[in-house]
């Protein structure tokens, strides 16, 4: 190696440096760290004490419940919010097909379009926490706005109506989050993902579908849906990843997990788990848990997914 | 240009991002940048970690007169158990912390973290027997003492006169049952032409204490047996949900949130202090707010009865000192005065509830406030310590798993998804099964 590769290599390695050493401490050594919790019962105080498979049986398994006559889950918290968490994730469908709208109407050659991708594109960069709780009364049962325009709409048709309990129901709780959710995402970066594979699209396929008759719907199945599936793909597997792992914020702000727990996602759950009862143990296999459901759901729509992805 | 010394300057880039980088890590973890505990120029600091209620000041300015300025006192307010809990963890002591549930109490207890009172206590001469004696199952864990409250507070009747007589409606008296209480609510109750509330007769009411007056518990004496799913809970249940579900004269959430948004400000107490309901139930400390509306025409009576038996709510916070801290001594010198006449009597005419120890809460300053002579009742609150009684514990569930299990079923309950006996049912059913399988696997408990 020359001088001049030896100072490059080191530069590099120095810029390199700060995120890969971030990475081991901030990212490696805590996953390292939280696997081995798996194995303990530490609860922050007294030292850790080697639990084996505990904390494991604890959450995944069941017991015969004498007094009840019957056997029970172990945890079965858990379970109702895995339910929740899997509930919630149907969204991701329609918020992938919402993206994809967008970006086909925003990748329209307009006047002032940027203008319409600049306020599509706003929800991502408001604060977080402030849209939730402009949505928390919008949802109001008795003064939001959604109830509002229903009751006055049944005034103006002459039907009395009354719109629904939309946080404060079990039915209408979690629907409302992944509308709510819906309308965040729809002008996300997903849009931008979309818009960037639209653009990305060779124009003499086009020509040659206009060529051969191809009406609109043909074109955008023959052309530009396979044209835009790695991308489809990438969004897929990331808001699968994203859905086990979200929900958090919502509970937080929103609903505390309720009404009923109707709105507890795993997260939250391990939040709860570790922070308010620090059961960091526990918590821990129950990270590692959502871990490896992720890990198996990313390989296998990798492995029948990728089937269908074009690479043109 | 030669490439090399543009090589070097990247490297030497570099260089400088990694040299701040560890300049950066040094100075954060230096000690200087720790959160004090340590003398500074002399003085020995002790940290409280408490609530941020105003009074708070007057009680340091109160030490302040009374010890000099050797010990400076750091409010660190907002005492949530978590954040608690976490500075624990992580070896940042407070001096002293506020816990205000007997739950907290037993789990900060369970996890060693709390220092035994007992011999400062005999050194400074503090008594167990000069506290009020409901207040035992906040201080004690076992045969040691873990905590000392100040202050402590039982739940009484608090109405906006006006509301009551521009409603033409009796003020409530001592003798009241909850049928009167609740005649009261519905004549107080108001609504629009559509049925929305404009102001409710009465708050939130916490279940508990029309829980005991019906005879129920929430736990059996050893803790071992949930008892929600008695007769007498369940008909408790049914009265109490009555308020909400078939009176309407108590508010939902979404209703209370409704509320605030129409001129109040949100949360109970709050709404009674803007007038939005004419009756709610709580204790002594919430005056500190209440004295702020000065058109607010408060006043408070015993809270209603069954005649079965007599039982209201007491809450407490107690300060504790962390095991690990090294100013033992200076946070007992600040808890001890916590203790002492001067702050006591900042308790009684700040509002902040009822002095914690028994001569100073009978005192002729607690009974009469010059500054506040409106306030002519306090003897309602020394009256209901008679039968009052902290939130019920059971050592053999975490406290949160309880909560999340009543709040859930009463979730279903207010959707009227379940009956309230129903709702009483599943609560004692999913409690006792946690209670058995964490006296099988202790482990799982907190």
């Amino acid at each position: 190696m020359t001088r001049r590769q030896k100072a490059e290599s080191l530069a590099a390695l120095a810029f390199l440096a700060p995120n890969v050493a971030g990475f081991l401490v901030f990212t490696l050594l805590p996953v390292v760290g939280a696997f081995l919790l798996a194995f303990t019962n530490w609860d922050l105080f007294r030292p850790p004490r080697w639990v084996g498979l505990f904390n494991f049986v604890s959450l995944l398994g069941w017991h015969y419940d004498e007094y009840a006559g019957r056997t029970v889950m172990n945890d079965p918290f858990f379970w109702k919010y895995v339910y929740n968490t899997v509930y919630l994730m149907m969204a991701i469908p329609l918020g992938i097909a919402g993206s994809l709208i967008c970006a086909l109407l925003m990748n329209q050659r307009l006047r002032g379009i940027t203008v319409f991708r600049t306020i599509y594109f706003l929800p991502t960069v408001c604060s977080g926490v402030a849209i939730l709780i402009l949505w928390k009364w919008l949802y109001n049962n008795d003064i939001g706005l959604f109830n509002t325009l229903i009751r006055q709409l049944g005034d103006w048709i002459g039907v009395p109506m009354q719109g629904p309990n939309w946080l404060g129901s079990t039915e209408w709780a979690k629907p409302s989050l992944m509308l709510m959710g819906l309308w965040t995402g729809l002008g996300g970066f997903n849009m931008i993902l979309y818009l960037a594979a639209l653009q990305g699209v060779p124009r003499e396929q086009y020509e040659a579908a206009a060529m051969d008759g191809a009406s609109a719907w043909q074109t955008f199945w023959a052309v530009t849906w396979p044209g835009i599936s790695p991308t489809t793909f990438f969004i897929l597997i990331m808001s699968v990843i994203g859905g086990f792992q979200g929900g958090f914020m919502t509970a937080n702000v929103m609903t505390q997990g309720g009404p009923a727990g109707s709105t507890t996602t795993i997260e939250y759950y391990i939040y709860n788990v570790a922070f308010t009862r620090f059961l960091m143990g526990y918590a821990s296999a129950i990270a590692w848990v959502l871990f490896l459901v992720i890990l198996a759901i990313t390989l296998l729509t990798w492995r029948f997914g990728g089937r269908r992805v074009t690479y043109v | 240009m030669s490439r090399t010394p543009d090589l070097r300057a990247r490297a030497a880039a570099a260089g400088s991002i990694l040299a701040s980088l560890v300049l950066g890590a040094a100075l954060l973890t230096a000690p200087g940048c720790a959160p004090g505990r340590s003398s500074r120029e002399g003085k020995v600091t002790v940290r409280w970690v408490v609530d941020p209620n105003p009074v708070r000041q007057d009680q340091i300015a109160g030490f302040y007169r009374t010890h000099g300025r050797k010990i400076e006192i750091i409010l660190d307010p907002d005492a949530g158990r978590q954040k608690v809990l976490t500075q624990l963890a992580g070896g940042i002591y407070p001096e002293l912390f506020a816990i205000y549930d007997p739950a907290s109490v037993q789990v900060f207890a369970r996890k060693g973290v709390l220092t035994d009172l007992r011999p400062m206590m005999k050194k400074h001469g503090i008594r167990l027997e000069d506290f009020w004696p409901q207040l035992a199952p906040y201080m004690r864990y076992g045969d040691q003492v873990v905590g000392l409250p100040d202050n402590c507070g039982t739940f009484v009747l608090f109405y906006n006169r006006r509301l009551f007589r521009e409603a033409g409606v009796p003020y409530p008296r001592a003798g009241w049952d909850w049928n009167d209480l609740l005649e009261a609510a519905r004549r107080l109750t108001r609504r629009d032409a559509r049925g929305r509330a404009l102001q409710f007769g009465i708050g939130y009411i916490e279940p508990w204490m029309i829980f005991w007056q019906y005879g129920a518990r929430m736990y059996s004496d050893d803790g071992k047996r949930c008892l929600l799913d008695s007769p007498e809970a369940r008909k408790a249940a049914e009265f109490w949900a009555s308020f909400r579900l078939t009176e309407r004269v108590t508010p939902s959430p979404s209703e209370e949130q409704g509320l605030a948004a129409m001129g109040g400000w949100g949360g109970t107490a709050n709404l009674f202090k803007a007038e939005k309901i004419a009756m709610h139930i709580v204790g002594r400390w919430m005056i500190v707010e209440y004295r702020k509306n000065r058109k607010l025409e408060w006043d408070v009576a015993p809270i209603p009865q069954t005649g079965k038996v007599r039982a209201t709510l007491l809450a407490s916070k107690v300060y504790a000192i962390p095991k690990g801290n090294r100013n033992k001594e200076a946070a007992f010198t600040f808890l001890k005065y916590l203790m002492s006449k001067e702050n006591q009597l900042i308790v009684a005419a700040t509002g902040d509830g009822i002095p914690s120890i028994r001569a100073y809460g009978e005192s002729r300053e607690f009974l009469y406030n010059p500054d506040y002579p409106n306030e002519r009742n306090n003897r309602v609150f020394l009256e209901e310590m008679r039968w009052a009684r902290p939130p019920e514990v059971s050592p053999y569930i975490s406290e949160l798993d309880a909560t999340a299990i009543f709040n859930e079923e009463m979730d279903l309950m207010w959707q009227r998804k379940q009956t309230p006996s129903q709702a009483c049912e599943r609560i004692a059913a999913r409690i006792n099964a946690i209670i058995r399988r964490n006296i099988a696997n202790p482990n799982l408990r907190d």
